[in-house]
């Protein structure tokens, strides 16, 4: 039995809950990033105006995530400096090209993101998608490095090979690839589902009749990439329970190996998938029909939107009391939390309250803004 | 054509853009756009392909000066859009609550305008300093231990300060208009420039503490006999020793044993002692002091180029926010001509081989420096050679020896900065006593003997040579404050090439990095350009002068 120490008790809830609340939003970014562009380029192709409305006011949905996802990214930076040095630098030497990877994403993305926006209609289309397609490519990146160290903390292969100046011998790691992959379609998935649930309830819907054409155009997104990010789901529980079998033992139950038990959540995980897909399915009949279920798009938003975090904390929260795991066990997070300056218990517990209330003001705020503007941002407030 | 805003009893005349162009003629044609683009890819990859060639470091010194040319870079180009963010809400806040106070709309709509400005700096600042954030913790991993010790309380209220920033910036720029009773929305500003305000003076006590090493007592006087007692001692000294022993054999790889970093214990007992950095309280005002004054000029700047190009009509609009912005900036010059004095008496106190090197000066006596500095003009400076003398007192005397033969090398170039700083203070005061010419039928006259024009034309035509000397200070002043600790990354600890990562900082990869830096710089310049004026490839917007 490992016990946590106050720092590390709060070096690791700390980081838990930003990276929950960060890696929500990046996917509905990363989601957006993929098929705002998309359908811009269909709406060009079949000339069709209503799709190119679609996609300007997707991309304002785009701009508010992008806000928040960045501002929690920040958090998650600083707590990992200053409260996991160690980890830290371990984890920026070793994975040295991966961050690097992630770091271009982010660098190409952000300033694609403001000039797409800006540009619309004032530049010719092909250089417009052009600026989108960065935009895209920009927002896969990301994962594309920075699951590379939850791939190593959950099984740290290369890690001698990387300290020796081979950085390129992390990438055998046999989870590494699956798990982007369905990084990227479970990302989207999810935004295709909430935007076609936040469509089909959306209050502005009765100012235009219904939003049923933005309903439908998500759904027949959303339920094959939702089919796609259940097998890579399936595929990624089954690599790791060969690589991380503490990890494994963890979330379906079995308390002889892990110290605590996840199971509750592990099942919470394709519950809420299968809830998604057949309010979507039933949704898309209706839609199909010409009708819509404000119930039934709240039930979508809001079990696509929890799908993430639940599933994230399944593998992120598992690891307790370990930081890296390595096989049936790992390396406590006692050993990598700082370790450098006295922190009490009542230091770490006032900290934990002082973070939930902030993020908790800070989306009241977002939310605040979104009542001020009486719907999604307009493009004259920007 | 954007829909004018304020419509109603308001009449709207529309003008020409501020970027310049006239209805019908293209900002920046298709054509134009096409052969930049291939023009600067061509650029690039005749760079790419001669640092390609380049040999990579073999050497922790070498790989840390391959780092850094990209981490100056990085950091300048955050610099710039940072001054603007940090200084542009002490210019638009003032503007919203004269528009408020005068029942004037012109006011407002300056303050609006201006607002877009300030927003497009923040995102550029927030972007280039996610590229500074991952260059500190990749590049120089090994600052990880700073950040871990004695950078952590500012980081971590930093945070704090950044989200009060991030929200009450999207809630003041969401939310014109759109409050019924305006003040409140002026208050959301002042909530903002609290939090960007907080925010710089938290980063600033970090970069501070890098200067002078606040709470190690006199660890560094140990190492550097010439340097004073560092405050109160709140650093377990034996651990901080062990650290600087082995940080020249291991380099940052120490950091990658946490059973070693574990095992020396609490480095710091006192963590908030970072904050109470003598150094830290006058950077955090001669920063924020000069962001206002380049933030007041560049708003003047932009006004005043609105000026020259508006027709009859409208001058009048723009003569009177030039007024003011420039009436800002000439406030600022000088209380940052006074921070700027508490500035260089820190440095004289704390380091003061930097204050040799930035001087130019050897020791000895100058009684013009012995009056500023000591009130004497006959005093006595030690010069190198007595510094050198005792080095023998040192823990570490080749290290010491090295500190002074680097400020001795450094002179040249740190006294070039130094004054570039101090001759761009000294005009910027002088064109901020021409703005007294408004008020004062003396100055006036002085202006008019001198420049052969009134006062407020004068103004005009020196609000850019007041925004280029304003970026010329900060820069030069930057170089100085930086260069002046070397060969130290903390001054009297650490050394660049002990922090710098174990993995090769190839020339591809600082290629690379620079690279994006540029365009990154370039796109905030466009966009800053561009975005307030919405004018771009020929999609003609333009802006809107509503005559309350």
């Amino acid at each position: 039995m490992v016990a946590f120490t106050p720092v590390s008790w709060m070096a690791f809830l700390l980081l838990g809950i930003t990276t929950l609340v960060h890696i929500t939003f990046v996917n509905l970014v990363l989601g957006f990033s993929v098929m705002v562009p998309i359908t811009e380029y269909l709406s060009y192709r079949s000339k069709d105006e209503k799709l190119m409305e679609i996609a300007r006011r997707t991309f304002r949905y785009l701009i508010l995530t992008d806000l928040v996802a960045g501002v929690w990214g920040t958090w998650i930076t600083v707590a990992l400096a200053g409260l996991w040095p160690t980890l830290t630098y371990i984890a920026t030497t070793v994975l040295f090209v991966p961050i690097t990877i992630a770091l271009v994403g982010i660098l190409i993305s952000i300033p694609s993101i403001a000039i797409y926006w800006y540009t619309w209609d004032k530049v010719s289309r092909g250089v417009h998608l052009f600026v989108g397609c960065l935009m895209a490519f920009g927002a896969l990146l990301v994962p594309a490095g920075f699951r590379m160290i939850f791939a190593f903390v959950n099984d740290p292969v290369g890690l001698n090979e990387a300290l020796k100046g081979n950085l390129y011998a992390i990438f055998a790691n046999p989870i590494y690839p699956v798990w982007v992959v369905w990084s990227w379609f479970g990302a989207l998935a999810m935004s295709a589902l909430v935007a076609a649930g936040t469509y089909a309830w959306s209050p502005m819907g009765k100012e235009d009749g219904n939003r049923l054409k933005e309903t439908l155009y998500f759904l027949k997104l959303g339920i094959p990439f939702l089919v796609i990010t259940a097998v890579l789901g399936a595929y990624f529980f089954y690599v790791l329970q060969t690589v991380s079998p503490y990890i494994y033992a963890a979330i379906t139950g079995n308390t002889t190996v892990a110290q605590y038990n996840f199971l509750p959540l592990f099942v919470a995980y394709p519950a809420l998938v299968m809830i998604a897909g057949g309010s979507a399915l039933v949704l898309f009949r209706l839609a199909r029909r010409g009708m819509l279920n404000r119930l039934l798009s709240i039930i979508l938003v809001i079990v696509a939107f929890l799908t993430v975090p639940i599933v994230e904390a399944v593998n992120d929260a598992a690891r307790a009391p370990y930081m890296v795991v390595i096989g049936g066990a790992g390396l406590s997070v006692n050993i990598f939390s700082n370790t450098m300056i006295p922190i009490s218990w009542m230091v770490a517990e006032l900290a934990v309250t002082i973070a939930i209330i902030v993020m908790a003001t800070f989306f009241f705020g977002i939310y605040f803004i979104y009542k001020v503007r009486s719907g999604p941002i307009s493009e004259d407030a920007i | 054509m954007p829909k004018p805003s304020g419509a109603g009893t308001a009449r709207h005349n529309y003008i020409r853009t501020i970027a310049g162009a006239r209805p019908g003629q293209h900002a920046l044609t298709q054509k134009r756009f096409y052969f930049l683009t291939v023009a600067i890819l061509v650029v690039a990859l005749l760079f790419a392909a001669y640092f390609a060639v380049q040999p990579v470091p073999a050497s922790p010194t070498a790989n840390a000066g391959a780092a850094e040319p990209m981490t100056i870079i990085g950091i300048y180009v955050h610099g710039f859009f940072l001054s603007l963010a940090l200084g542009l809400p002490y210019v638009v806040l003032p503007l919203e609550a004269m528009g408020i106070i005068k029942k004037d709309k012109q006011y407002s709509q300056a303050a609006r305008r201006i607002s877009i400005v300030w927003a497009i700096s923040f995102g550029f600042g927030a972007v280039t300093g996610t590229l500074v954030e991952f260059g500190l913790v990749q590049v120089w991993s090994g600052v990880l231990l700073a950040i871990g010790s004695f950078f952590f309380i500012p980081l971590v209220f930093e945070l704090f300060a950044f989200l009060t920033e991030i929200v009450f910036l999207s809630l003041y720029l969401y939310t014109w208009g759109k409050m019924k009773h305006q003040w409140l929305h002026w208050l959301l500003g002042i909530f903002l420039l609290i939090g960007s305000s907080c925010s710089a003076v938290l980063i600033l006590a970090a970069n501070s503490w890098m200067q002078t090493p606040w709470g190690a007592g006199s660890l560094v006087q140990a190492i550097l006999p010439w340097s004073p007692v560092m405050g109160p001692s709140a650093v377990n000294a034996t651990a901080l020793v062990t650290v600087y022993k082995t940080l020249p054999k291991t380099g940052s790889l120490v950091m990658a044993s946490p059973n070693v970093i574990s095992s020396l214990g609490y480095l710091l007992y006192d963590p908030y002692v970072v904050l109470y950095n003598p150094n830290a309280i006058v950077t955090a005002a001669h920063t924020i002091l000069t962001a206002i004054v380049i933030a007041a000029f560049e708003t003047a700047a932009i006004f005043s180029y609105s000026y020259l190009t508006a027709t009859e009509r409208n001058k009048g609009f723009f003569m009177k926010t030039v007024r003011f912005s420039y009436g800002v900036g000439a406030v600022a010059t000088i209380l940052t001509i006074i921070s700027g004095d508490q500035m260089a008496r820190v440095v004289y106190s704390f380091q003061y081989l930097k204050f040799l090197s930035m001087e130019g000066f050897s020791g000895g006596v100058d009684p013009i420096i012995g009056l500023i500095s000591n009130f004497n003009p006959k005093h006595v400076f030690p010069s190198f050679g007595d510094l050198a003398s005792t080095t023998i007192r040192s823990i570490d005397p080749v290290t010491a020896t090295l500190t002074i033969n680097r400020a001795e090398e450094m002179s040249a170039v740190l006294s070039t900065f130094y004054y570039s700083m101090i001759i761009s203070g000294i005009l910027l005061l002088v064109l901020s006593i021409s703005y007294v010419g408004l008020f004062s039928r003396k100055i006036d006259r002085l202006v008019r003997a001198v420049a052969r024009m009134p006062t407020e034309r004068f103004l005009v035509y020196t609000s850019f040579v007041g925004a280029a000397l304003g970026i010329v200070a900060g820069s030069a002043g930057w170089a100085v404050r930086e260069l002046g600790r070397q060969p130290w990354i903390i001054y009297g600890l650490v050394r660049p090439e002990q922090v710098i990562t174990p993995n090769p900082i190839t020339p591809v990869f600082s290629y690379f990095i620079i690279l994006i830096e540029i365009m990154t710089f370039i796109s905030g310049i466009v966009a800053l350009y561009f975005i307030p004026t919405r004018s771009l490839l020929g999609i003609e917007t333009q802006v809107e002068v509503v005559r309350g």
